[in-house]
C-alpha cells in the first residue's frame, strides 16, 4: 500500500480536486449538453427521445430568443460600461489619502453583501411610479416621472442601475488594488517629463491599468450575461418579454412550459456565449500587451 | 546662464529633520556630484531641487528663476533614476518621446532628437523594443536618452548606476562623464559610491545627516578634508585614524601613545600651540605609511597580507591599533612578521578628538 501511494503521488494530491471539478462543473455542462439534444418534456408521458439538433433548430427560429440574446447583451452592455467607469473613478479617488478612508472602503462594501432578492424587493419599491423613491427624486431635479419598470423602454435602464448599484464597489476594490500594485517611479518620471493630473492619467495610470480593468470587465460582463435574481425578483421578464433575458428566458422554458431539452439548448447557447465572449477579451488583452 | 542656486533649504519631515541649511550655488555647465551615506539627505536634496519634494523653507533657483513653489515640469530639469522608471507599456522611442510629445513639439523635430539621442547612447537598434525586454544598463541608456532629448537646462541623476554590475557601471560612468563633456548641461549627480564622486565631478559635496560637511574639488576633498568624516568616506581603503596626546618636548612636538611617538613638522606648531597636552586624533591613507622590514622607528605586526596585484594591502597592528597600509606590489612579508613603519607626515592630518574638524 505506501509503496503504491509512494508510487502515484503525483496522481493522488490532485485527485480530490479532479474529482470536484468533474462532479461540480464537468458533469453538469455535459449532463445539459445531453439533454439539449433530447425531447425530454415533463409535460408528456413518452420516452425520453434523443433528437439530434432539433431543439437547436427550434431555438433559432424563435423570434424570443434573439430578443432575448439582444436583451442580455443591451443590459450586460449597458451595466458593465457604467459600472466601470464609476468603478475606475472611485477606486482614483479612495487610491488618495483623506479621513475616514476606510469607512467609506466599509460602506461601500454593503451592497454587494445584501441578498439579491432583498435588493429586488427594495429597488421595486423605488421604482414604484406614485409612491416610490425613484419618481420623487426625478422630480426633485425638475425632470418628467419614469415608469421605470412598467415601460419596454425604460425596464432594461432600470435593472442596470440596480445592477451598478450593486456591483460598482467590486469595480472599484478590483481596480483599487490593482493600482496599488502600480510602480511608483513613472509617475515621478512623467511629473518630471512636464505631464499634467489628466495627462498622467491618460497616459500613464489608465495604459498600466487596463490589465485589471479588462479583468474587472471580464468577471463583471459574465457575471451580468448571467444575472437572474434580480430580474426573476423584479420582472421575471416583464413587462411582456421587454425584460426577458437568456437566462430568464431558458428558466421559462424549464420550469414555465417544462421543456428541459429545449431550456438546455438556451443555456448551451448562453455558455457558448459566455465563454466566446470571455476568450475574445483575452485574446484582445493578449494582442495588446504585445 | 544654467545656474542652479539652493539657498539655505531644509526639509523636516514630521520632526524629523532631513536636510538643515543646505547651501549650495552651481555654475553653468558644471558637474557636481553629492555623496554621502544612505540617509544622509543627498537624494532628498535632489528631489527638492527637481520638485518632486517641497522644501519646509529656503528658496531654490534655476537659471536665475526662482522656482521654489513650480512643479517639476515648469523647471527646466530632466532626472535620470535610480530604478530608471521607465513607462513600462510604452517601447524606447515612446518612452523618449514622451516629454516632447507633452510639450507639442513638432514630430518631424521629435523624430530627430530622439535618433539623434538614440545613436549617442548606442541605443537605436532598441527603438522598437519595451523596456522589459532590455537589461539593465540598456535601461539606463534608456533612461538617459529621456534626459537627453528634453535638452533641459539642468540633468539630475539619482544613483543612476547604482543597480548595474560592477563592469558596466565602470564603463556607464565614463560614458556620463563623456556625455556631459558632450552636452555641457549643468548636472546634479547624487552617488553613495565615492569613485563615481572622485573620477566624474568638477566639484564634490559631501554630505552626512543632513548637513554638507565640504564642497570642494576631487583632490581638495581628498588632500585636505575639513573633517573625520569626510576623511574616512573619501579614500579607499579608508584612511587610517590613531587617537594620540599631543606633547610638547624640547626635540618639537610629538604625538604620543603608549608605546608609539611620532614627530610632528615644525611648521605645525603654531596652529597646534592651544592643545598641548590634549587628546587628538591623527589621520594618514594607508599610501602614506611606509613599511619597511627594519630601520623605521615604528614597530607593527603584520596580521593579513592582500596581493591585490598592483599593491599589497597590509593589515597590521600598531601599538594595539588597526591600521591600513598600501605598499607596493612586491612588497609581502608573512602575516605575524614585526615589520617597521614611518608615516609621511606632510600628508598626515590632526583631527580635534571631539569635534572631529580638521587641526592641520
Amino acid at each position: 500500500m505506501e509503496r503504491f501511494i509512494e508510487r502515484n503521488i503525483k496522481w493522488l494530491f490532485p485527485l480530490p480536486a479532479a474529482v470536484f471539478i468533474v462532479s461540480m462543473m464537468a458533469f453538469p455542462v455535459a449532463y445539459t449538453i445531453w439533454v439539449s439534444l433530447t425531447d425530454w418534456s415533463m409535460t408528456s408521458s413518452s420516452a425520453v427521445q434523443f433528437v439530434g439538433l432539433k431543439n437547436y433548430i427550434a431555438l433559432f427560429n424563435d423570434p424570443r430568443f434573439f430578443n432575448a440574446v439582444k436583451l442580455t447583451l443591451y443590459f450586460t452592455g449597458l451595466a458593465v460600461s457604467v459600472e466601470t467607469v464609476l468603478g475606475v473613478g472611485i477606486a482614483l479617488i479612495l487610491n488618495r489619502e483623506f479621513k475616514g478612508k476606510n469607512f467609506v472602503k466599509g460602506i461601500l462594501l454593503l451592497p454587494m453583501v445584501a441578498t439579491p432578492v432583498a435588493i429586488g424587493l427594495a429597488w421595486t419599491l423605488f421604482y414604484e411610479p406614485t409612491i416610490g423613491l425613484g419618481n420623487y427624486a426625478l422630480q426633485l431635479l425638475g425632470l418628467p416621472a419614469s415608469k421605470w419598470l412598467a415601460s419596454n423602454t425604460s425596464v432594461i435602464p432600470a435593472l442596470a442601475i440596480v445592477d451598478i448599484w450593486e456591483w460598482t464597489p467590486m469595480v472599484a476594490l478590483i481596480v483599487l488594488a490593482g493600482l496599488a500594485a502600480l510602480p511608483h517611479d513613472p509617475y515621478e518620471a512623467a511629473m518630471v517629463d512636464g505631464a499634467n493630473t489628466w495627462q498622467v492619467f491618460r497616459y500613464i495610470t489608465l495604459p498600466l491599468l487596463s490589465p485589471t480593468i479588462l479583468v474587472a470587465v471580464v468577471l463583471r460582463g459574465i457575471d451580468a450575461f448571467k444575472t437572474f435574481d434580480i430580474i426573476y425578483t423584479m420582472t421575471a421578464g416583464g413587462p411582456g418579454f421587454a425584460s426577458e433575458t437568456l437566462n430568464i428566458y431558458a428558466y421559462n422554458l424549464g420550469f414555465g412550459y417544462f421543456k428541459f431539452g429545449a431550456a438546455s439548448s438556451a443555456l448551451v447557447a448562453l455558455l457558448a456565449l459566455v465563454l466566446g465572449g470571455s476568450l475574445l477579451v483575452l485574446w484582445m488583452r493578449r494582442t495588446w500587451e504585445q | 546662464m544654467k545656474k542652479v542656486v539652493c539657498e539655505h533649504i531644509v526639509k523636516r519631515f514630521e520632526g524629523v529633520t532631513a536636510v538643515n541649511d543646505f547651501h549650495l550655488e552651481i555654475a553653468d555647465k558644471e558637474f557636481i556630484v553629492i555623496v554621502g551615506p544612505s540617509g544622509c539627505g543627498k537624494s532628498t536634496s535632489l528631489r527638492m531641487i527637481a520638485g518632486l519634494e517641497q522644501q519646509t523653507s529656503g528658496d531654490i533657483y534655476i537659471g536665475g528663476q526662482k522656482v521654489s513653489d513650480k512643479p517639476p515640469r515648469d523647471r527646466n530639469i530632466a532626472m535620470v533614476f535610480q530604478n530608471y522608471a521607465l513607462y513600462p507599456h510604452m517601447n524606447v522611442y515612446d518612452n523618449m518621446a514622451f516629454s516632447l510629445k507633452l510639450q507639442g513639439v513638432d514630430k518631424k523635430e521629435i523624430d530627430r532628437r530622439v535618433r539623434e539621442a538614440a545613436e549617442i547612447l548606442n541605443i537605436a537598434q532598441y527603438l522598437e523594443r519595451k523596456p522589459k525586454e532590455l537589461s539593465g544598463g540598456q535601461r539606463q541608456r534608456v533612461a538617459l536618452g529621456r534626459a537627453i532629448v528634453r535638452e533641459p537646462a539642468v540633468f539630475l541623476m539619482d544613483e543612476p548606476l547604482s543597480n548595474l554590475d560592477a563592469k558596466l557601471r565602470v564603463q556607464m560612468r565614463t560614458e556620463i562623464a563623456k556625455l556631459h563633456h558632450r552636452l555641457g548641461a549643468t548636472t546634479i549627480y547624487v552617488t553613495h559610491d565615492q569613485i563615481e564622486a572622485m573620477t566624474m565631478a568638477d566639484r564634490i559635496v559631501v554630505m552626512k545627516d543632513g548637513v554638507i560637511q565640504q564642497i570642494a574639488d576631487p583632490q581638495t576633498i581628498y588632500d585636505k578634508p575639513a573633517n573625520r568624516f569626510v576623511a574616512s568616506f573619501i579614500g579607499m581603503p579608508p584612511m587610517n585614524f590613531i587617537d594620540c596626546r599631543l606633547e610638547k618636548r624640547e626635540a618639537g612636538l610629538w604625538l604620543v601613545r603608549e608605546t608609539m611617538a611620532v614627530a610632528l613638522p615644525a611648521a605645525w606648531a603654531e596652529r597646534l600651540s592651544q592643545r598641548f597636552g590634549q587628546q587628538v586624533v591623527l589621520g594618514v591613507r594607508p599610501e602614506n605609511i611606509i613599511p619597511a622590514d627594519a630601520g623605521g622607528p615604528l614597530a607593527a605586526k603584520v596580521e593579513v597580507v592582500e596581493p591585490l596585484g598592483a599593491e599589497t594591502l597590509l593589515h597590521v597592528r600598531l601599538d594595539g591599533q588597526s591600521l591600513v597600509v598600501k605598499a607596493g606590489p612586491d612588497y609581502q612579508p608573512d602575516e605575524g612578521q614585526t615589520i617597521t613603519l614611518s608615516f609621511d607626515m606632510n600628508k598626515a592630518h590632526v583631527f580635534d578628538h571631539e569635534t572631529g574638524t580638521t587641526i592641520v
